[in-house]
């Protein structure tokens, strides 16, 4: 659906594509709602602050702020759920239908075709992760080399199917705690009390530290990247990053002779 | 200098006790402090009572045979719905009948007698938020009230005397801060073998709501006493008649327009959680789970973005090559 070129040049730069405007629309939903999910929950976490009583105040306060909160909530869990399905539509239209088609529609071959998808760790996600702990570790000189979704970008990718879960879950229970006390026992709160916080927790960390120092951080790419944004990475965040791809991309257009060694 | 008290103060007793350094040190060695602060007075509930309808027994100047104050003696003031004296008898009555009572149900003296409140233990500060003064806005109202109760400042006083009682006369914050002057002490606690339930209870959605500001989410008392009963009677949590009675749980939850569409499911909600293995284990091995994956999935990442970086520094010193180089040397 996306017809832009998947290498494009502007003042003499190469640009390399990673996401297309259907992804990118996905994504920036996603980080507006996370952020406001985030501003929004966590001065309630940490209610004994004065600065979670200021963050709080600023959204509206005890009778405004909660609304907020399960609004950007609904949005979140509302784009997982389209995402998800969208997979779905997808997976049962290129793969399941072929194998309908070919007559070898059996469970074996099901998984085979899940197991081959871009989003699922495979051989080469195993190997450059090996790759990747030998270089960090002084073992070997050699970088591993990427292709376009590396075992990081994967990791996290599972990590929100995690945690909108488990989060999404507990705060749907607390939000209709009137309701869910027809069909569960009140104990139920508590877990999922537990469950929303140390959860929310653990993402707003580690979307802060590590999420983060790989998207904006990181020397190649500080302060901002441009990936989520107009879809095209710079080319030394293409070489760091997914060596594999960038060779792959550069060769298909033609342009060997200009390819520069990884760094 | 004009004196505000005037309308209460008779006698003239503000002529001394306006001196902020009126003090001294009595019989038992606590200092007493005797300064009034005409201000706070006028805007307490008590700024239509002359000074001795609580403080019986002065006679003359130095006073002497001072009674202790007593809340539920009669005062001289006529209470308007029954024509009777006022009086703070019936709080005196619930207060017997609570939890907190120095006296057990068989009339005998509980442990640590000198733990349980009395009025002013509660009570100690005269003023949380001022009365309803500014009336000037509401004379069109009040004006329909003087059609009738037309004689002095009746309609005014009771005008403000309704208006400031449709709210909590205390901000919740200040409820929780009466209880927790008890429950939140640790010896008190371990004297009583109870848990801290001020700290459990802030860690709530209720208690987290109330100190981001909320004036709607519940405090102590909106829990712990029955809807519509006296506040002072608190019971404990296993007196049938009490608000925190295992059967009345869900009812409670479900009163003042809170969790109104509430089965009795959701009083099996755990208030004061103190994430003790024997006692909470759900929590506690819940809340060791979390923090455990927590822990590993941040430290672990971090510290291969910290090998990351410091390899940064170092893009040619692998192992290898440094034992290659010694050898070469």
């Amino acid at each position: 659906m996306d017809k832009r070129p998947h290498i494009l040049v502007l003042n003499k730069k190469r640009y390399f594509q990673k996401f297309t405007v259907h992804q990118r629309v996905q994504s920036i939903i996603q980080i507006v709602s996370v952020i406001v999910l985030a501003l929004t929950g966590l001065p309630l976490r940490y209610a004994e602050y004065d600065w979670a009583k200021v963050l709080y105040a600023f959204f509206g306060g005890p009778d405004v702020t909660p609304n907020i909160h399960r609004a950007a909530g609904t949005i979140l869990v509302s784009v997982f759920i389209y995402h998800t399905i969208y997979w779905m539509i997808k997976f049962y239209k290129n793969h399941i239908c072929f194998l309908i088609d070919m007559k070898t529609l059996t469970v074996k071959n099901i998984i085979k075709e899940f197991l081959s998808q871009a989003m699922i760790m495979d051989k080469d996600d195993f190997k450059s992760i090996a790759d990747h702990f030998k270089y960090i570790l002084y073992i070997s000189n050699k970088p591993a080399q990427y292709g376009r979704i590396m075992w990081k970008d994967k990791f996290e990718y599972y990590a929100q199917y995690w945690g909108i879960t488990v989060i999404g879950l507990a705060g749907l229970a607390l939000w209709w705690r009137d309701e869910v006390s027809h069909i569960l026992p009140g104990i139920v709160f508590n877990a999922a009390y537990i469950m929303h916080s140390y959860e929310a927790l653990l993402a707003v960390l580690f979307l802060f530290f590590i999420h983060w120092y790989h998207e904006y951080y990181s020397p190649e790419k500080f302060p901002i990247p441009t990936g989520f944004f107009s879809g095209y990475v710079s080319e030394s965040q293409m070489i760091h990053e997914h060596y594999a791809r960038y060779v792959k991309l550069m060769t298909e257009a033609g342009l060997e002779s200009e390819i520069k060694p990884h760094h | 200098m004009v004196m505000s008290v005037s309308s209460a103060d008779e006698l003239n007793c503000v002529l001394c006790h306006k001196y902020k350094g009126l003090s001294r040190i009595d019989d038992k060695g606590d200092f007493r402090l005797y300064y009034i602060n005409e201000q706070l007075f006028e805007s307490s509930p008590h700024s239509k009572n002359s000074c001795l309808d609580c403080h019986e027994g002065i006679k003359e100047v130095p006073h002497k045979n001072v009674k202790e104050v007593d809340c539920s003696t009669e005062c001289h003031m006529t209470e308007p719905s029954s024509d009777t004296k006022f009086s703070h008898d019936s709080v005196k009555d619930a207060l017997a009948r609570s939890v907190h009572s120095k006296y057990d149900e068989n009339g005998n003296l509980k442990d640590y007698p000198e733990d349980y409140p009395t009025c002013k233990d509660c009570h100690e500060q005269p003023v949380y938020r001022p009365l309803n003064k500014d009336v000037s806005s509401k004379e069109r109202d009040i004006a329909r009230c003087k059609t009738c109760h037309s004689s002095g400042d009746f309609a005014k006083d009771m005008y403000k005397h309704m208006s400031t009682r449709l709210h909590k006369f205390r901000s919740p914050k200040e409820n929780i801060n009466v209880c927790a002057k008890c429950h939140a002490d640790k010896e008190f606690n371990r004297r009583h073998k109870l848990d801290d339930v001020v700290a459990s209870y802030n860690e709530t959605f209720h208690g987290k709501l109330i100190q981001l500001g909320s004036e709607k989410a519940p405090d102590c008392i909106d829990c712990h006493v029955v809807r519509g009963e006296n506040a002072h009677l608190i019971e404990a949590q296993d007196v049938e008649t009490s608000a925190v009675y295992k059967n009345n749980k869900a009812r409670t939850c479900r009163g003042s327009g809170c969790h109104e569409k509430a089965t009795d499911n959701i009083a099996g909600f755990q208030t004061h959680v103190t994430y003790e293995a024997e006692k909470y284990p759900l929590q506690f091995y819940m809340l060791a789970f979390f923090r455990i994956v927590l822990t590993v999935v941040l430290y672990a990442f971090l510290l291969i973005v910290f090998l990351e970086l410091l390899r940064r520094l170092f893009p040619h010193a692998t192992i290898p090559s440094v034992i290659k180089k010694r050898k070469e040397k």
